[in-house]
């Protein structure tokens, strides 16, 4: 289920915003698609995304996959944890399995992000 | 998508260039949303490393340490390239079978099964993944479901890369065994009346081609993929 008060992409990665700090992460939806994660490559501090840039790379047992920046800005911090503990995110994706926190250049653009009933009709369809 | 494959049937080439290509047949495949097939060799034995392996793994192995290595864009384990018949194939998002990678495999596999069938070679799925935690460098000594095996030694193996919806899937039919890893024997050894020929190949070539669509049209690798696959090879040798 996602959780109404954060925002998501259509590749899968939602946002939460406070002020103008994004913390951003992957669905369980797609936690689950991906099946048995086996490795991920995380970006670091200080690199700058556009919305759309590859942040990220994720190993399942089925494909290696890329992450996309959902909005743009530049990177402040990482989850270290993640790499090493890749079930946190079968866990608890939308909390202690987030993936990175950026500093946001255009916050508006969080409002072309999907709400939670829009990416669950999305992924209802198997998208 | 219109549904024609294009069909590259490539001499042998080396690591660097057979992964640049792949890799730009995958942009390709997105920018003009179509769908390619591509069936290549290799021109020296190379090791290819899964996209997130440690290329010193490669160095403990006295056999393989010496070899020419190139990393993939797709996962799983290294593999030893040498007298193998090697595919991929880039879908765009548009594709059916792009949306589900297992979907991808298992109709790809079926193919070879069916053309290794005239043969009168048995070859089967393995159906199940390996639980170990330490999985060995070389994929052909891994486990994995939709591994084609024959008598329990893995024939064929496949891996995939998604990038927006689009989906690149290459692999690995093992022809016969490399005298750098003698213990991965090929589909000659386990099934002596299966014949390496062109014409197999072309064979092989007609039924995958089927399989992703149902028009095929033989190309060469297009000038805008070349263009970007040596760019990929300089980048590849200026980070080394």
């Amino acid at each position: 289920m996602a959780p109404g008060h954060l925002k998501y992409a259509k590749t899968h990665e939602w946002l939460s915003l406070a002020g103008d700090v994004g913390t951003i992460g992957i669905s369980d939806f797609a936690v689950k698609e991906l099946t048995d994660l086996v490795y991920m490559g995380l970006p670091n501090v200080g690199k700058k995304l556009s919305a759309g840039d590859v942040f990220g790379e994720i190993e399942s047992v089925k494909a290696v996959s890329d992450l996309y920046a959902p909005v743009s800005g530049e990177v402040i911090e990482v989850n270290s944890n993640i790499p090493n503990d890749l079930d946190l995110l079968s866990k608890d994706a939308f909390g202690k399995g987030w993936l990175i926190k950026m500093r946001l250049s255009n916050p508006a653009e969080a409002t072309t992000l999907l709400d939670a009933a829009a990416y669950e009709q999305q992924c209802a369809a198997g998208h | 998508m219109s549904g024609l494959v294009h069909l590259i049937l490539d001499p042998p080439q080396s690591g660097v260039w057979n992964m640049a290509v792949d890799a730009a047949l995958l942009e390709e495949s997105l920018t003009r949303d179509a769908i390619f097939l591509r069936l290549y060799r290799w021109s020296e034995a190379t090791v290819s490393l899964g996209h997130f392996q440690d290329v010193a793994e490669q160095q403990r192995d006295p056999r393989l340490a010496s070899l020419p290595t190139v990393r993939r864009l797709s996962g799983g384990g290294a593999i030893l390239h040498h007298h193998e018949q090697t595919y991929s194939c880039c879908l765009p998002p548009s594709h059916p079978l792009a949306q589900q990678p297992s979907q991808l495999y298992e109709r790809i596999h079926a193919v070879f099964v069916e053309w290794l069938s005239e043969f009168g070679v048995e070859v089967v799925p393995r159906g199940r993944d390996s639980s170990r935690p330490d999985e060995p460098f070389l994929c052909f000594l891994r486990e994995a479901a939709p591994d084609l095996v024959i008598n329990g030694h893995k024939v064929l193996g496949s891996a995939q890369r998604r990038r927006r919806g689009a989906v690149l899937q290459h692999g690995s039919l093992l022809i016969r065994a490399s005298e750098h890893a003698s213990e991965l024997i090929g589909v000659s050894e386990l099934a002596p009346q299966f014949s390496d020929s062109t014409t197999t190949t072309l064979e092989l070539a007609e039924r995958l081609s089927k399989c992703l669509g149902p028009e095929v049209i033989q190309n060469d690798v297009p000038p805008t993929v070349q263009a970007n696959a040596s760019l990929l090879v300089k980048s590849a040798c200026h980070d080394r």
